[in-house]
This record gives structure tokens, sequence and C-alpha cells, in this order.
């Protein structure tokens, strides 16, 4: 067979194939478990939170203006500051204590992603992840592979919920209502692809104390923690006194 | 010394629905490996085990995923996992392959029984009605038997794979997080398969060939699930990986360990009764399904317990309502329900003639 005719029909075969795959390849981009494409959001932004913990008093303002601002039922959390008692093993008469705000860490590897059968969770162009809670199935999945039992399942709503840095408020030009309810000023909430926001800034002054939780997870956590200490920073190795709410879910 | 003061009580999210679902399906794909000697092989002795593990593989495909379904917190959604087809999530890719495996094994078990429906053709009353009904046209399909046994089993193969990889996948919880899962989880739903099928067996009035054979099978699926479970514990003392992280777990549980050694308990049972009496070998079925079923809720229930960031453990206590006790009830009753209709209504027991041949 003339060469340029062979080569004329190759193309066409595999552009014939190729149509038929385009549809199918377009939404597998991503290998099993990979992260997929991100969609929506603000475009050129990443916005990240940092918590400055030599500034929180635990006064749980934070858990209570997101339970207000997002309604979430009681009981359940997308904020909470925990809080811990240490006690200095050569010192025993030295005790201290921690506040730990809490929340999604938006990960820039977000693994709750990849896990949801049908895509109602995801991460936008800006790095915050969301749930469609109109498409979510309410499978728990994404729950379970959170690495920070950031996650749950809204007990009014059935479906997956979390923190999405209130996403809402940041579109109109507010600040998260946990940001702006926290009286000692803890929580700064910002833009890193700006070099001049206050939260890039305070990165780059206290470089070498900043800390995120679980940094080996490999999820790379966007929340970041100032006067952290190491024994915080992955699963915690102690004593514990959970609570459980009494109250009725209203 | 750190001492958690405030921190909140995580519920469970995989309820024992989950337990069910994982504990039904395992079992009805497993059950299909049983069935081949006698399908696949024409081995005539092995004709007694197919049948109880058929019936197996029938009513369990069916209730597991009412199961999984009842599991899901919006049950109703359950369309949107084909409206928006996920091929990077491994549910996703599992409820592509679930419908077609139960369809599969409806298929399989209908094929199988076609010369015997054809026999009864004609006979009146419900069964008579029911077999009428199914029979659809004169041809026997002996050929299909075969072809559709194969495309069953690869289906259930796909079904353990993403059920195994499903759990295995989840980096965030140290008991999940082993490779161990999937095979842990297949040996012990072989367990739980022969177990079944020899209870069905005991109850269907099967000759001794097949309780002895169930009766062998039992023994060594034991013997294999506590292999993989040595396993794990040689790799969690001589690694870092999550078995081991699991193991410091384990250390710190009292219940954890009652777990571990009710499983180790009940797998010694199924192995050691596995050749005795008759009564004995219920005895051995009977444990072989309590590893099964307990394996599951160790892992998914106990495994839920453990907070991914805060100290100790979370507390779980069964609820006796739909999420709880009465669930369980209920799923098992459905399984009983399924059971019964299958095995009456349908001519298990008939001789016909392809398992006539089958025979010689």
């Amino acid at each position: 067979m003339d060469k340029s005719k062979r080569h004329f029909l190759n193309k066409v075969a595999t552009l014939s194939v190729g149509a038929t795959i385009v549809p199918l390849s377009s939404i597998s981009q991503a290998g099993i478990n990979d992260q997929p494409p991100r969609r929506n959001g603000q475009i050129g932004k990443r916005w990240a939170m940092l918590v400055d913990l030599r500034r929180c008093i635990g006064c749980q303002s934070c858990t209570v203006s997101c339970t207000i601002e997002n309604q979430i039922p009681i009981g359940q959390f997308r904020t909470r500051v925990d809080q811990y008692e240490v006690q200095d093993s050569e010192n025993p008469e030295s005790i201290t204590s921690l506040m730990l705000p809490r929340l999604c860490n938006h990960c820039d590897k977000p693994p709750c992603v990849p896990v949801c059968p049908v895509q109602a969770t995801y991460q936008q162009k800006d790095g915050i992840v969301v749930i469609d809670n109109e498409r979510c199935v309410g499978c728990g999945y994404c729950v379970q592979a959170c690495p920070y039992d950031a996650r749950f399942i809204n007990k009014k709503t059935n479906t997956a919920d979390k923190c999405t840095f209130c996403t809402h408020r940041l579109e109109s030009g507010l600040l998260p209502a946990c940001v702006e309810s926290c009286v000692g000023g803890a929580r700064i909430i910002g833009d890193l692809n700006q070099a001049d926001s206050q939260i890039s800034q305070l990165l780059k002054e206290h470089k070498k104390d900043i800390k995120v939780l679980k940094p080996k997870a490999g999820t790379h956590p966007h929340v970041f923690y100032i006067g952290l200490d190491q024994a915080f920073k992955n699963r915690v190795n102690g004593q514990s006194a959970v609570w459980k709410p009494k109250a009725e879910i209203i | 010394m750190i001492t958690e003061i405030l921190a909140p009580d995580i519920e469970i999210v995989w309820l024992p629905w989950a337990v069910a679902y994982f504990f039904f399906i395992g079992i009805s794909l497993t059950a299909v490996i049983l069935t081949l000697p006698a399908i696949l092989f024409n081995q005539k002795q092995s004709l007694g085990v197919a049948r109880a593990a058929m019936i197996v593989m029938l009513v369990c495909a069916i209730v597991g995923p009412v199961a999984l379904l009842a599991d899901i917190h919006q049950p109703a959604r359950f369309w949107h996992f084909y409206a928006h087809i996920t091929p990077w999530s491994w549910m996703s890719i599992g409820a592509i392959f679930l419908p077609l495996y139960v369809v599969a094994s409806l298929f399989y078990s209908w094929i199988f029984l076609r010369p015997a429906l054809l026999e009864s053709k004609g006979k009146t009353g419900i069964t008579g009605a029911m077999t009428n009904a199914l029979a659809m046209g004169s041809w026997e399909g002996k050929r299909l038997l075969k072809p559709v046994a194969i495309i069953t089993l690869i289906l259930g193969m796909i079904i353990a794979l993403y059920t195994g990889s499903e759990v295995a996948i989840v980096t965030s919880r140290e008991l999940w997080s082993s490779y161990l899962i999937p095979v842990f989880f297949f040996t012990t739903a072989l367990l739980g398969a022969s177990s079944l099928s020899l209870l069905i067996a005991y109850l269907t009035h099967e000759d001794n060939i097949t309780l002895t054979n169930l009766g062998r099978y039992t023994h060594w699926f034991s013997l294999l699930s506590l292999g993989v479970l040595v396993v794990w514990f040689v790799l969690a003392f001589s690694t870092n990986g999550a078995e081991a992280k699991s193991l410091a777990l384990l250390q710190h549980s009292a219940q954890w360990q009652f777990n571990l050694l009710l499983l180790v308990l009940f797998s010694l049972f199924s192995t050691l009764f596995s050749n005795g009496s008759s009564k004995l070998i219920l005895l051995s079925a009977l444990s072989g399904l309590v590893v099964s079923w307990m394996s599951r809720w160790f892992i998914f229930i106990d495994g839920q317990t453990v907070p991914k960031y805060g100290a100790g453990f979370y507390t779980y206590e069964l609820p006796l309502g739909t999420e709880g006790l009465l669930g369980m009830l209920g799923v098992f009753g459905l399984w009983l329900f399924f059971t019964i209709v299958v095995y009456e209504l349908l001519p298990w027991t008939h001789k016909t003639e392809t398992q006539e041949e089958v025979k010689s």
C-alpha cells in the first residue's frame, strides 16, 4: 500500500478510536484514587488559614459563631477548640493548657475528594474543599478518608458536612464567621498567592515556627499553626476525656 | 503527660449495615467458587455442595445490596451513583459492577435450575405457577451454564477486589490501611460461604458426602483466615506500617484484645469441629459464620472508634433501633425469608437430567 495512504488510514483510525474515547478520557484523567481536576471557586487565589495558638484563649466563640452561621446540628461541629492539659514529666507541678482550634485543613491533596463516588465533594480552584449536598448520597466515604475527623454526616441533611472556610462569605468580601468572632485575633485567613497578604507575611515572618497537623500524612494541609508543640503534630498520645453532648437535636 | 480536657465524641458513619453488606456480599461471591467443582469440572460428588452454595450465593446477592442501600444516609439518591460515574473512586467502580454481579448470580442460578424448571412445568399450586413463570420457553440452556459460571465468578472477583480496596486505601484508619484487609475479607468470606452452605446443606437434607466436603472446606478456610492473622502479626512486629500502628492501639484497648481473642477462639472451634460428627460439624459452621461476621464488625465498628487525631477511643454503643440491633435482626430476617422462598418455591431437590448427567 502507498505509504501516504497507509499514514492517512492510520490517522483516520486513530481519530475515530479517539472520538469514541474522548468523552471517557475527559473524565478519567485521574487514576483510581488520584486527585480529580479542581473546579469552580475564585480563580487565581489560594485560601489558607493561620492559627496563632499564642492568641487563642479557648473561649469557643469560633465554635458558636460557626454553628450559628452554618446552622450545624447540636453536637456536631465544623470547627471547635479542643482543650488539653499538659503536665511536665520532669516537673509534675508544672501544668499548662493547650487550646487547639480544629477545622478542615483544605489540604492540597485532600484524601476526602477522590473517594467520593458521585463527585459531590470537590476542591475549588481557590483550594477550598466543598460539598454539593444536593448531590451527596451520604455514603460517609469522605468522612472515613479524612485524616483529621473534620467531616461528619449532618444529622439534619443526612449528607456529608464540613468547614468551607465560609466560602459564601469570602466570595462576598466578608471574613469567615470564626475569624470574624475570634476575640484574640488568633485566626487569620488570606490568599497565599498574594505575597503582601497578612497570612503570606506572617508565614514568612514565623517560617521556623509554622506547623501543620499530621505533616507526614501527605495531605499538605493549608491550616497552619504558630506555637504548636511537637507533641501535638500527630495523633495525641494521652489520656482521653471525650465529651458526648446530651442535648436533643433540635 | 497530656490529658484531653475537651474534645467531642464523634459518631461512627458506617453503621452495622455496612458490616451486613460486606458479610453477605463476601459470602455470596465466594459461594460462586464453591459451585465450580460441580459446574466447571463435572465433579459428581460436589453437586450437593453446588446446590447449597447456589442458594447461598443467590440469597446473599439479594440481601447484601439491600443492606448497602440502608447504610447510605440518602438511599433515595442511589441513582446519583449512575448519573455521576466517577472512575477514580473505588466505591463508584463498585456501584457499576455490583448490579452486574447481582444480575449474573440470578442468571447463573436460573440457568442451573432450568432443566428442573422444565421438568416441573405444568404442575399446579404456588410452586407450579412459579416454575411455569420462570421456565420461559422450553430451551434448556445447558451450553450456557459454564460460560455464565465463569462470568459470575469474574464479576464476583471484581466485587471482592473493590470491597477490599475500598477499605484498604483509607490510610487515615490504621486498622483498614493494610494490604492484608482484602485478603482477610476474602478468606473470612470463604469461611462464611462454606459455613453457610454447610448449614443450608444440613437443613435441606443433603447427603453425608456433601456435609463432609463442606466440613473440609470450612476446616481449611478457617485455617487460612488464621494464617492471614498470623501474617498480620508478623508484619505488625517486623515493620513500621499500618499494622504496627494498629498493634499499638490493640495494646491500649481491652475491647480490641477481647475481640481478637474471640476471633481466634471461634476460628479454632471452626477448624477443630469440622471433622467431627454431623452435630459438631454444625457447630463448626456456626463458629465459621461468627468469625466471618465478627471480623467485619471488629474492622468496621471498632475500627471507627479510633480518633483520627485525638487521644484514646470514641465510644460506641449498639443502638436498639434500625441503625443497630433492630436493623440487624431485620437484615437476618430478610435473609431467612429469601432463603425459605428460594428453597421452597424452586425445584432444588428435583433430580434433573443435567444434574444426573453431571453425576454420571
